[in-house]
């Protein structure tokens, strides 16, 4: 972390994990951390706030999302995809110091749980699997037609992606 | 009768069979059909009693031929009787399962005829399921004790878990209270199954097919004979290790039939039943023996502390525990530290010395431990 340069800036990106990765390409490009980062939908206005919009570059992100399993590991990709997930407003910030991190020390940074933003990087992953894995089996279907099943759910995080895969299975 | 009155006699017999959870098997979504068996387990929802109703947990029939004097369904008993036709639960089943209101079967049966009739029928369910439904969920099916090899093969090719219940911890108490049942009937098939399992596990390529990848498993009774907890533990530990038995359920006794040879009991023997559940975990997950728990002189848990507390307190030479130096199986034996905290420690110390305000930081929590433990030679 001795070589990154702290900027007293707020970086804000769409809300799309393009954009959050698109932030992590620039970031390790420039070599600087700023303080604050935050998406579009939780940023709450500031006039002390130095803000910088980053503009999500679909090419930019996918450097990253391929450089990530290279460099890191393919558990760290899935410990960002999922706690990127979550309704945490302070996720954005921690991911970004996980994977700066990360791309210094590879691996092993996975095994750094001391580090703040990692430990809550990880718990985040777990709170979002296990609020997927109650609603895999809470989950109830009414049929409201021929071939057609509906059910009402309320989640606390954006789960619908990873319940997608087992429904999916269960239905075809 | 309707299939609706039939689901709520023989649902509501199946409720005194503790054994329904899965765990360690992995069936894949094969040949277009629907679901799959998941490895992390099936327990998603639960009931208000606190076991899990998500698979669907239902007798066969419960006109048994038995008269086992602590069943629900002995046959001198005046009960509303019901027997399913092997289509019909794979119906059942197969509905239950596309609204998503259960992940598996869960089938147990009274026995009507003989051992061995009992046996078609399920062989015959859980076949349609498989081969006409193409249903690759988790299937968890009862073996009738005293039935024949040759079904014992055929279902276990087909289902995830196989389990024969023992009920009763010795050989007396079987005699007492299941006059008809033998202790061989019972421990013949399981040495059966579980060879089998070894040898397909073992030549893999030859069988091609998994026989019961989820293992077996069985259950006992507790506090209806007068065996103490010390006789049962001995008796898990060694299905554990000479069976390979997946888990072993304990059932505490409930009170339904009268009889003298039975105890009256106000109400079931819970507490019992979580010590011997808790000194269960402890075997199987944290390297303790049977022997280090209890001996002949105290035969039973404490009832204020849990078994793990208890042994630490009975040893307290061997603490305090250096949270920096001790390796995984000393960080277990100390009370308020289970298996994830362990390997979180294991996992984090690579790095860093460890001291209290890390293992807070980790989630761990010292209210108990502390005693037991120091970091960096510094007790709390």
């Amino acid at each position: 972390m001795s070589n990154w340069k702290l900027i007293n800036k707020t970086y804000i990106y769409d809300g799309s994990f393009d954009g959050l990765l698109s932030t992590i390409f620039k970031c390790y490009f420039e070599k600087t951390l700023p303080q604050k980062l935050y998406s579009k939908n939780n940023y709450i206005e500031n006039f002390l706030d130095k803000t910088e919009f980053i503009k999500t570059d679909y090419e930019k992100s996918k450097r990253i999302f391929d450089a990530i399993p290279k460099l890191i590991s393919i558990e760290t990709l899935k410990n960002i995809y999922y706690a990127f997930l979550s309704n945490d407003k302070e996720k954005d910030i921690n991911i970004l110091n996980y994977i700066c991190n990360g791309f210094d020390i590879g691996s092993e940074i996975n095994n750094k749980i001391i580090l703040s933003y990692v430990f809550k990087t990880i718990s985040l992953r777990k709170k979002v699997l296990s609020e997927c894995h109650k609603l895999k089996g809470l989950l109830r279907f009414q049929e409201i037609g021929e071939n057609f099943c509906y059910s009402k759910i309320n989640p606390d995080n954006l789960i619908l992606e990873p319940l997608r895969t087992t429904l999916y299975k269960k239905t075809s | 009768m309707d299939i609706f009155e039939k689901l709520e006699i023989l649902s509501d017999a199946a409720k005194y069979d503790a054994s329904c959870s899965s765990s360690g098997s992995n069936r894949k979504n094969l040949n277009s059909g629907i679901g799959n068996g998941n490895f992390a387990g099936i327990c998603h929802s639960w009931g208000a009693d606190g076991r899990c109703i998500s698979l669907l947990k239902i007798l066969f029939t419960n006109s048994c031929i038995y008269d086992c004097k602590y069943c629900i369904n002995r046959c001198s008993n005046n009960v509303k009787r019901a027997t399913f036709t092997p289509r019909e639960v794979a119906d059942l089943t197969i509905n239950f399962y596309k609204r998503n209101y259960i992940e598996g079967l869960f089938l147990s049966s009274a026995v009507i005829k003989n051992p061995d009739y009992t046996m078609e029928r399920l062989v015959e369910t859980v076949k349609i399921l498989r081969n006409e439904y193409n249903f690759n969920g988790y299937i968890h099916c009862k073996t009738i004790p005293g039935c024949s090899k040759d079904l014992i093969d055929k279902l276990g090719n087909l289902v995830d878990r196989m389990s024969i219940n023992i009920e009763l911890p010795s050989n007396n108490s079987l005699k007492l209270l299941a006059p008809q049942k033998e202790k061989d009937g019972i421990l013949v098939p399981m040495t059966y199954i579980s060879n089998n399992i070894k040898t397909n596990k073992l030549d893999k390529n030859k069988f091609k097919k998994d026989f019961v990848p989820a293992g077996q498993t069985t259950q006992l009774i507790i506090g209806a004979t007068p065996e103490s907890d010390f006789k049962i533990l001995k008796l898990s530990e060694n299905l554990y290790n000479k069976l390979k038995l997946k888990r072993v359920y304990y059932s505490a006794y409930i009170s339904i039939n009268n009889d003298k040879n039975l105890p009256t009991l106000e109400s079931p023997p819970l507490l019992r039943e979580n010590r011997l559940y808790q000194a269960d975990w402890l075997l199987r997950f944290y390297g303790f023996k049977v022997d280090e728990l209890l001996n002949e002189k105290n035969p039973n848990f404490n009832t204020i502390l849990d078994p793990k507390c208890d042994w630490a307190i009975r040893n307290l030479d061997k603490f305090p525990i250096e949270i920096n130096k001790a390796d995984y199986y000393t960080l277990l034996k100390v009370p308020g530290i289970g298996i994830i905290s362990a390997k979180k420690i294991i996992r984090a110390r690579r790095n860093n010395n460890l001291n209290f305000e890390d293992l807070k930081k980790l989630g761990i929590t010292i209210k108990r431990a502390k005693y037991f433990i120091t970091c960096r030679r510094k007790i709390f």
